[in-house]
C-alpha cells in the first residue's frame, strides 16, 4: 500500500487522512496538533478539546497503530523504527495545510514529535511532550527506568495474555485511583490488536533519541506527573538538559502517565499555560 | 483503502451481515462513495424504528428475526438516552442527526463508480477504513472473548491443519460486537452526541444485562475438548500459550522483529539517491553507528532490494580506521592518501561512498592530529567537488553534541560537504525473541494480577451483579421492616389496602436499580456498597420523618398572618388563567375540590401530633382520603417511568455510585408526600400535558405530574405543607384552603407550561418574605459580617418576592457574589443559608474552582474541611462535570463556588450560560437546571479590595492565616532577664514575629504592641515577603526533591510562569468576570476580619489558663508561627468549645508539666515556638491542632 513520505501527493494525503481518522476542530486561527500516545487514540483527549477550541484549530489524528485504524494498515516491515510514524506526522500536517503549529505529544507521540521537530523545525512552534521520554531502558549513568530483562518480562507478558496483561497494566499506568481513567485507558488499549501492541512497544524500546534531542530548535515544555510509572523524573530532567531549543519542565502535582485522562483539569491548566507563554 | 463489500461481509455473522447489506443499501440509495460506520447505524436505527418507516431491508429473512437483533441498539438507547426529554422527540432527533450527516457524506462521482463495477463489486459502495477498522476490532474482541475463545483456537487449528486461508476467517461478528465496535468511530460518536447520546453510555447499555455467555463462572467454561491437547507434563498455561494461539495472524508472526536496520537503510538510501542538496548523509544518534555497519554491509553482500534502484553497484570505501587512528595520535597520512586514491578510481558510475566512520575521532583528536584532521578534511572537500555526482561521504555521531564539536572545527563544512543530518534512534537489540525467553515471566506478572483481582476480571463485572442482588434484598428488608416499625409506631389505624400498596411501589425501584441502575465498575465492593446502602436508606428514612417534624415546628413558630396574605393576589390572577383554560370550572367548584381533600388531612394530622410528635410517611396517608388512594393506583403505572428517567439522568453523570442512585429514587418514591424531595423529580413534559386537561377535577393525577416536574415552583409540597399549615391552626379551614388552592392553580399552570408563581416558594420552610427574621437568624447563625449578611437577606428576599425575569422566564435561582476578605466567614454564610432556606447543611455544594491551591496546601488549618477533589466520585473529572453532578443531585441547595476568578474556560462558559438560561450545560452538553438553586460566588481578588490597601495593615494577614499549616509546638525555657523582670507590670504572655526573634530581641508584650502600631507597613512587609520566601521554599522544596536541578534556575521559571499566567489569564478571565458579575443579583462586599482582635481574645485566654498553670512572674512568648496556628483554628471552628479545651487540657498540661519538671523560677521566660520542620502528626480532638507540645 505504501502510503509514504512526505513529498508524496495529495490524493495519498487524503488517502491518509483518512486512515488515519483525522479531523480538524475548532475556531482558532493557531493550529494545535494533539497526538495520543501508545494505547490510546485520539479519544484520550475528549477531556482536553473542549477547552481549546475556542483559541484554536485542533488537529486530531489517530497514530496507526491505534484500535481505530484499521489493522490491514499497519504494514510491519514499515514501522519498524519511529521515522514511518513521523513520516504519517508531516504527511498529515502537509495535506491539511499547516504550515506551523503547536503540537502536544503524549509518550511515543512525544517522541515523534521530537523526531518531526528535527525534521521540519520550522513546521513546530512549540513542542509540548507529556510523559516523554527519549529512552526507556538504562544504560550507565542514564537512568529510563526500566532495564532490558524487565522489557523482556513484560513483552513477554502481553504475548502470553494480552488481557491479563491489559488489565494489570492500565492501573499502573493511569497511577491515580480514578476509575473511569483505567476503565477508559483500557479499554482503548485492549482495542489495539496484540501483536501490532507488542510489536510497537519493541519498537518505542529499541527507540533511543538521547543522540538527537540537541537538534531540535523548537521551544519545548515538557510536562511530567508526580509519578509516571513510565517516566522517572531524572528523565524529564534529562530532557530539560539536552533539549536543544529553550526548554521548560512543568511538574504535575497529579500522579500517573496519562494526565490528560486521570487529571484533566489541572493538566488543561498547565497545557493552557505552556501553550500561552512566550518566551 | 475501501475495502469491497463481500470481504466485509465475510467477516460477520447472518444478522451483522443484514445490517451491513441494510448499510449498503442506504449508502446506495444516497448514492455515497463508501459505507461507512454512520450507514450501518442509520440502518440499524431506521429498521428497529417502531413507525412505519420504509425500511431498507433489501434481502432480509423471516421479519421475526430481524426485529430482535435490530433492537440490540434501540434497547441500549432507551436506557441511555438522557431524561430531559421525551424518548420519541430524542430519537427523532437522532434519526435527524444521523441523516444530516449522511447528507454531508460526498456523493460518489461516476467515475468512482465505474472503477467500483469494474472491480466486480457491483455497484455496492465499498467498505470505508473506519468501518472496515471497526469490524476488524469487533472480530478480534469476539476471538479474544475467554468464552469462545477455545472455539476459535480449534477452527484455526483445523483450518491451519487443511493448509486453509487466513487464520481468523473463521471469525463471524456477532451484531453486538459490531455495534461495540462502531460506537468506538469517532464519527459517530459525535453524531450521538449531538444527539445528546453519548456512546459510553449506550455501550454500558449494550453490555447491561450481560449477555447470557457471561453467566457462567469462569470455572466452568473450559471445556474438555482441549484436554486431549496437552501432555500431563505441560501446565494448563503452556499448553495455551505458543505464539500461534495468542497471535493468530499468520503474516505477522514472521514479522515481529521490530528491527529497524532495514529501514535505516533505506533511509540511508533515499538521501543519496537525491537530486537536489543534502545528499551526503551523517547520521546521528545512538544508533547511527550500528546503521552505519549495517549500510556497509547491505553494500558489501549487494543487498540491492533495500536501496533505491539508482544505487545498485555503489561501492563503498570506508576510512573509518584510519580516522581513528588519527584520533588516537598515531596513524598516518599515508595510509588516508592510498584510500584516497583508491577512492578515486572506484568513483565511476554508479558512484562511491566514503564513509568516515566516528566523528568522535576527528573531534577529540589531540593538537598535533589537528593538522592531519584538517587536511583530511581539505582534501575530502576537493575530491567531493572532483567527482561531483559520483562520490558520496556518510559519516555518523552518537551524539548530537560531537556533530556539533565537528561543525565548530569547520565551519560552513555542512554546505561544503553538502550533508544531510539523518537522526538514527532505533537501537538494535536482537531482541525479537532470539534472546532466551526468562522462565519466570509469567510469575513476574502475576503480582499484578494479584492486586486487581476482582475489579478487572471481566467474569467478576458481571457475574457479581447477580449475588449483589441478595444485599439488596436485604437493605430492601431492612426497609420494609422500617416501614411497618414506622407503621405499627404512629398509625395504628392504617388498613390493609395500604399496607400492601405501599411496599410494592417502595419495592419497585429497587427492582429497577438492580437490573439497571448498577454500575460495573462500583460491583466488586458491593458488600460495603450495600451496607452502606442500607444505612443510607435508614439514615434517609430517618431525616425525612425528621424533616418532616422539623418542617412542622418551623411552620408552628412562623406562621403568620401576613403570609396568606401575600399569596392571595397571585392566586386569583392565577385562577382567572386556569379558567381561561378550563372554562367549565367556576371558582366555587374549586374550591369546593380544595376543601374536600384538605379538610381531613388536617384532621388527620392533628391526630397524630396528638398521638406522637413524629410524623411519618405512613401517617399522612392514614387519612385514608379517597383521592389518596387513587393515587396509589395512578402511581405505579407512572412510577416506574419515573424512575426509569431519574435513573438515567443519574446514571449519566458518569456512574454515581450505586448508593446514590437508590436513594435518590427512594426520595422519588417518598416524593409525592414531601416537599423537598419531590422537587428531584424530572420533567417530563408530554405526559405533564395530558394529564393537565383533567387536572382541576383530578387532584391525584397531577400530583404525579408535579413529581415530575421539575420546575421552580413548589407545588408539590402541597399535601405535607398543608397538612402542617393546618394542625396547629386547625380552627382556621379558610387559609388552609387558599394555600392549597393556590398550589392547586400552580401546579395548573404548571402543567400548561406558564410560568409558575415565585410566590409560592414562600411556602418554603422558612419565611423568606419576612426580611427581619430571616437576617437576624442569618447574624445568630454566622455571628459576624452584619452588613453583609443584612444585604444578603435583602437580596434573597427581594429574589425571592417579586417576580423576576430573566431573559423571558421567570427564574427562581438566585446568583450572588461575595467580595472581599474573609473566607471563612463567606463559606460560613453560605452554610448558614443553606441551613436556612432548604433545611440542612447537606443542600450546600461547595467546590473550589482553584485547583492547585487545593493541592499545594493540603495540610493548613483552614483547608481541613475543604473536600474538593478528594472525592473518589470526583477524581479525574473537570470542575464543570462536578458542578453539573451536584446540581442533578441536590436540585435544591447553595451552590458556593470559591475563587470564580480562577474558574477554567469550560466552567466560564457553563456559569455564562446557566445564569442566562437557568441551565447549567456540562462538558457534554447536558443540561441541568438551576431553577431551584443558590449560586455563591466568590473571589478574593474582585473589585479591587483586597484589605491590605483598604484598611490599617493588621499584624496578621488573611493569607498568613489561610496558609498556616499544623506545625508541631514546642516549648523553650529561657533563662530570666533583667530587662523584663524589671517591669512589674507587664503581662505574662505575650508574642513575638519570628523576625524579631532572630535578632534576639525580647520585647514584652507592652513594649512589643507600642512597635507593631509604631511601623505597620515594615511589619506587615516583612511578614508578606517571609511569607512569600516561605511558599516558595516549600515548593521548590517539594517538587525538586529527585530532580538534581540547580533551584535557582527553577525558581526564575516559575516566576517567569506566574507572571506570564497571570497576565494571560487576567485578559479572558478578568473581562468575563466582569460581564458575569454585571449579571449577578446581587454583589456583597465583606469586610476584612479582625485578627487583632480574634488574638487579643486568644491571648487573654492564653494569658489565664498560663497563669493558673506557671504562677503569677513568669513570662510566656509566643512565636508568629504559634499564633498563625492558633488564629487560623480559631478562625475555621464554628464552635471554640474546642480550641478552648485545647487550651485546658494540651497548653495548660504542657505548662504544669515543665513547671513539674524544672524549677521555674521567678522570672522565667517560656517561649512557645513552631517546628517548622515537621508536621504534628497527632491532631486534638476536634481542632486541628497538635495533641501534645514537645517540652524542651
Amino acid at each position: 500500500m505504501g502510503f509514504g513520505s512526505s513529498d508524496d501527493t495529495t490524493t495519498k494525503g487524503r488517502k491518509l487522512l483518512e486512515i488515519l481518522n483525522v479531523r480538524m476542530v475548532g475556531a482558532g486561527c493557531r493550529v494545535l496538533v494533539l497526538s495520543h500516545g501508545f494505547g490510546t487514540d485520539q479519544s484520550a483527549w475528549n477531556r482536553v478539546l473542549p477547552y481549546f477550541l475556542r483559541d484554536y484549530r485542533v488537529v486530531l489524528y489517530d497514530l496507526v497503530c491505534a484500535g481505530s485504524v484499521n489493522p490491514d494498515h499497519f504494514e510491519f516491515h514499515r514501522y519498524t523504527t519511529l521515522d514511518a510514524y513521523v513520516d504519517d506526522l508531516l504527511a498529515v500536517l502537509d495535506a491539511l495545510g499547516v504550515d506551523r503549529c503547536y503540537f502536544v505529544g503524549h509518550s511515543v507521540s512525544a517522541m515523534i514529535g521530537i523526531l518531526a521537530a528535527i525534521r521540519r523545525p520550522l513546521l513546530f512552534l512549540k513542542l509540548i511532550l507529556v510523559g516523554a521520554s527519549p529512552r526507556f531502558l538504562n544504560d550507565g549513568d542514564y537512568h529510563g527506568g526500566f532495564e532490558r530483562e524487565e522489557t523482556e518480562e513484560v513483552f513477554a507478558a502481553m504475548e502470553a495474555n494480552y488481557e491479563a496483561w491489559v488489565r494489570g497494566f492500565a492501573p499502573l499506568a493511569v497511577g491515580a485511583d480514578v476509575p473511569a481513567a483505567v476503565r477508559e485507558f483500557s479499554r482503548t488499549l485492549f482495542n489495539m490488536r496484540p501483536d501490532i501492541s507488542l510489536f510497537v512497544s519493541r519498537t518505542v524500546f529499541n527507540s533511543d533519541l538521547r543522540g538527537v534531542l540537541g537538534l531540535v530548535q523548537a521551544p519545548c515544555v515538557v510536562i511530567q506527573t508526580a509519578n509516571d510509572v513510565s517516566v522517572p523524573p531524572s528523565v524529564a530532567a534529562y530532557l530539560k538538559a539536552h533539549l536543544g531549543g529553550r526548554t521548560t519542565l512543568e511538574l504535575l502535582h497529579d500522579e500517573g502517565h496519562l494526565p490528560h485522562l486521570s487529571a484533566p483539569a489541572s493538566f488543561v491548566h498547565v497545557l493552557h499555560r505552556a501553550l500561552t507563554t512566550t518566551q | 483503502m475501501p475495502t469491497p463489500v463481500s470481504n466485509a461481509r465475510a467477516c460477520l455473522a447472518a444478522e451483522a451481515g443484514a445490517a451491513l447489506d441494510d448499510a449498503v443499501a442506504i449508502a446506495r440509495r444516497r448514492a455515497h462513495a463508501q459505507t461507512t460506520s454512520l450507514h450501518v447505524v442509520y440502518a440499524l436505527l431506521l429498521s428497529s424504528s417502531p413507525s412505519p418507516s420504509p425500511s431498507p431491508a433489501a434481502g432480509r429473512t423471516a421479519p421475526g428475526a430481524s426485529s430482535a437483533p435490530c433492537s440490540i441498539l434501540r434497547d441500549a438507547l432507551t436506557r441511555a438516552r438522557s431524561s430531559a426529554y421525551s424518548p420519541r422527540l430524542q430519537f427523532k432527533a437522532l434519526e435527524l442527526c444521523f441523516g444530516v450527516a449522511l447528507d454531508r457524506l460526498p456523493s460518489s462521482s461516476s467515475t468512482n463508480r465505474q472503477v467500483a463495477e469494474g472491480s466486480g463489486g457491483g455497484d455496492e459502495p465499498p467498505v470505508s477504513n473506519s468501518l472496515m477498522a471497526a469490524i476488524k476490532r469487533s472480530q478480534a474482541n469476539q476471538r479474544r472473548n475467554p468464552d469462545t475463545f477455545h472455539l476459535y483456537q480449534q477452527q484455526q487449528q483445523s483450518a491451519a491443519a487443511a493448509g486453509g486461508a487466513s487464520s481468523f476467517s473463521g471469525v463471524k461478528v456477532e451484531l453486538q460486537q459490531l455495534v461495540l465496535a462502531i460506537l468506538d468511530d469517532p464519527v459517530v460518536s459525535r453524531v450521538f452526541g449531538d444527539a445528546g447520546f453519548r456512546s459510553t453510555d449506550i455501550k454500558l447499555a449494550i453490555l447491561r444485562p450481560p449477555p447470557p455467555i457471561l453467566r457462567f463462572p469462569r470455572a466452568a467454561r473450559c471445556p474438555p475438548l482441549f484436554l486431549c491437547n496437552f501432555s500431563a507434563g505441560d501446565g494448563f498455561e503452556t499448553a495455551l500459550s505458543p505464539r500461534g494461539l495468542v497471535f493468530p495472524f499468520a503474516t505477522a508472526a514472521g514479522q515481529l522483529r521490530s528491527d529497524g536496520s532495514d529501514e535505516n537503510c533505506r533511509r540511508i538510501g533515499e538521501i543519496l539517491a537525491r537530486k537536489s542538496s543534502g545528499r551526503n548523509p551523517m547520521l546521528v544518534g545512538v544508533g547511527a553507528g550500528e546503521a552505519a555497519r549495517d549500510f556497509a554491509q547491505a553494500v558489501e553482500r549487494q543487498n540491492w532490494a533495500v536501496l533505491p534502484p539508482e544505487l545498485r553497484g555503489i561501492k563503498l570505501v570506508s576510512i573509518e580506521k584510519e580516522v581513528v587512528e588519527l584520533g588516537t595520535g598515531g596513524g598516518d597520512q599515508l595510509a588516508v592518501g592510498t584510500r584516497l586514491e583508491e577512492l578515486g578510481n572506484k568513483a565511476e558510475s554508479p558512484g562511491a561512498i566514503l564513509n568516515i566512520g566516528d566523528l568522535k575521532g576527528m573531534v577529540e583528536g589531540s593538537s598535533d592530529c589537528d593538522e592531519k584532521e584538517s587536511c583530511l578534511v581539505s582534501e575530502l572537500t576537493r575530491l567531493l567537488e572532483v567527482y561531483q555526482g559520483r562520490l558520496w561521504v556518510m559519516g555518523w555521531s552518537a551524539t548530537y553534541e560531537t556533530y556539533m564539536k565537528f561543525l565548530s572545527k569547520h565551519p560552513m563544512l555542512d554546505k561544503d560537504w553538502d550533508l544531510q543530518l539523518l537522526p538514527i534512534t532505533s537501537v538494535r537489540t536482537g531482541m525479537g525473541g532470539s534472546l532466551p525467553r526468562p522462565p519466570s515471566l509469567m510469575e513476574s506478572f502475576v503480582p499484578f494480577g494479584g492486586f486487581f483481582p476482582t475489579a478487572y476480571d471481566s467474569k467478576g463485572m458481571f457475574s457479581s451483579v447477580y449475588p449483589s442482588g441478595l444485599h439488596y434484598e436485604h437493605c430492601n428488608d431492612k426497609y420494609e421492616q422500617e416501614v411497618s416499625v414506622t407503621l405499627k409506631g404512629h398509625s395504628d389505624s392504617l388498613d390493609d389496602q395500604q399496607n400492601a400498596n405501599l411496599p410494592f411501589w417502595l419495592h419497585e425501584p429497587n427492582t429497577v436499580s438492580l437490573n439497571d441502575g448498577f454500575d460495573i465498575a462500583k460491583a466488586k465492593d458491593d458488600k460495603t456498597v450495600f451496607n452502606a446502602n442500607a444505612m443510607d436508606l435508614q439514615k434517609k428514612w430517618n431525616d425525612n420523618s425528621q424533616c418532616l417534624h422539623h418542617g412542622c415546628q418551623t411552620t408552628d413558630t412562623d406562621d403568620r398572618p401576613a403570609v396568606p396574605g401575600d399569596i392571595e393576589p397571585s392566586c386569583i390572577s392565577n385562577t382567572e388563567r386556569t379558567c381561561n383554560h378550563n372554562s367549565e370550572n367556576p371558582d366555587d367548584a374549586q374550591n369546593q375540590i380544595g376543601f374536600g381533600i384538605l379538610f381531613p388531612i388536617s384532621e388527620g394530622t392533628k391526630k397524630i401530633t396528638a398521638a406522637s410528635k413524629s410524623i411519618s410517611l405512613p401517617s399522612l396517608l392514614e387519612p385514608g382520603d379517597k383521592d389518596f388512594f387513587l393515587k396509589l393506583e395512578v402511581r405505579p403505572s407512572k412510577s416506574e417511568q419515573i424512575q426509569r428517567e431519574s435513573f438515567q439522568s443519574l446514571q449519566g453523570d458518569d456512574h454515581a455510585s450505586p448508593s446514590s442512585v437508590t436513594s435518590v429514587m427512594t426520595d422519588l418514591v417518598l416524593g409525592t408526600l414531601h416537599e423537598p424531595l419531590c422537587n428531584k423529580g424530572n420533567p417530563a413534559l408530554q405526559v405533564q400535558k395530558d394529564h393537565s386537561e383533567d387536572l382541576p377535577v383530578c387532584l391525584p393525577s397531577m400530583n404525579v405530574n408535579m413529581v415530575k416536574r421539575n420546575g421552580p415552583d413548589v407545588p408539590v409540597d402541597s399535601f405535607s405543607c398543608v397538612g402542617h399549615q393546618g394542625s396547629p391552626t386547625n380552627g382556621t379551614p379558610q387559609r388552609v384552603l387558599t394555600r392549597s388552592f393556590s398550589q392547586v392553580l400552580n401546579g395548573c399552570s404548571s402543567a400548561y407550561d406558564k410560568p409558575s408563581f415565585i410566590s409560592s416558594s414562600t411556602l418554603q420552610k422558612f419565611d423568606l418574605s419576612n426580611y427581619k427574621s430571616f437576617c437576624s437568624s442569618l447574624v445568630n447563625k454566622v455571628g459576624r459580617q452584619e452588613e453583609a449578611i443584612s444585604a444578603i437577606s435583602q437580596a434573597i428576599v427581594h429574589c425571592k418576592s417579586g417576580e423576576r425575569r430573566r431573559g423571558a422566564c421567570l427564574r427562581g435561582d438566585i446568583w450572588l457574589s461575595f467580595c472581599g476578605p474573609d473566607k471563612i466567614g463567606k463559606k460560613r454564610v453560605a452554610v448558614a443559608l443553606a441551613e436556612l432556606i432548604y433545611g440542612s447543611k447537606e443542600d450546600f455544594v461547595c467546590i473550589d474552582l482553584s485547583y492547585q491551591d487545593c493541592v499545594a496546601h493540603p495540610k493548613t488549618i483552614c483547608a481541613q474541611q475543604v473536600v474538593n477533589g478528594n472525592d473518589v466520585q470526583f477524581r479525574g473529572k473537570m470542575n464543570v462535570d462536578h458542578i453539573a453532578a451536584e446540581l442533578s443531585q441536590k436540585l435544591q441547595s447553595v451552590v458556593f463556588l470559591e475563587n470564580v476568578d480562577k474558574a477554567d474556560f469550560l466552567v466560564q462558559n457553563s456559569l455564562s450560560q446557566a445564569i442566562r438560561t437557568g441551565k447549567f450545560p456540562d462538558s457534554h452538553g447536558r443540561e441541568f437546571s438551576v431553577n431551584n438553586a443558590i449560586f455563591i460566588l466568590t473571589s478574593a481578588r474582585i473589585q479591587g479590595q483586597t484589605f491590605s490597601q483598604t484598611k490599617e495593615c493588621s499584624s496578621f494577614s488573611e493569607e498568613t492565616i489561610l496558609a498556616a499549616s499544623c506545625w508541631q509546638m514546642k516549648i523553650i525555657l529561657e533563662p530570666s532577664r533583667e530587662s523584663i523582670s524589671s517591669s512589674p507590670r507587664a503581662p505574662n504572655v505575650s508574642f513575638a514575629s519570628s523576625q524579631k526573634l532572630r535578632n534576639n530581641q525580647v520585647y514584652r508584650h507592652s513594649v512589643f504592641v507600642c512597635k507593631r502600631k509604631l511601623d505597620v507597613s515594615h511589619d506587615c512587609r516583612i511578614q508578606y515577603e517571609s511569607l512569600m520566601s516561605a511558599k516558595k521554599a516549600h515548593k521548590t522544596a517539594k517538587v525538586f526533591l529527585d530532580l538534581n536541578l540547580p533551584v535557582e534556575e527553577v525558581d526564575v521559571n516559575d516566576n517567569n510562569y506566574s507572571s506570564h499566567e497571570d497576565y494571560s489569564k487576567s485578559e479572558t478571565s478578568e473581562s468575563w468576570m466582569e460581564d458575569f458579575f454585571d449579571l449577578v443579583d446581587a454583589s456583597v462586599d465583606f469586610k476584612p476580619f479582625d485578627f487583632d482582635a480574634l488574638a487579643d481574645n486568644m491571648l487573654k485566654d492564653i494569658n489565664k489558663i498560663f497563669r493558673g498553670a506557671a504562677g503569677p512572674d513568669c513570662l510566656l512568648e509566643i512565636d508568629q508561627k504559634v499564633m498563625e496556628e492558633i488564629l487560623a483554628a480559631a478562625w475555621s471552628l464554628e464552635d471554640r468549645g474546642a480550641l478552648t479545651k485545647w487550651f485546658e487540657q494540651v497548653l495548660g498540661r504542657s505548662f504544669v508539666e515543665l513547671r513539674r519538671r524544672r524549677n521555674l523560677s521567678g522570672h522565667s521566660i517560656l517561649r512557645l515556638v513552631a517546628c517548622e520542620d515537621a508536621f504534628a502528626q497527632d491532631h486534638a480532638p476536634g481542632v486541628l491542632l497538635p495533641s501534645r507540645i514537645i517540652i524542651s
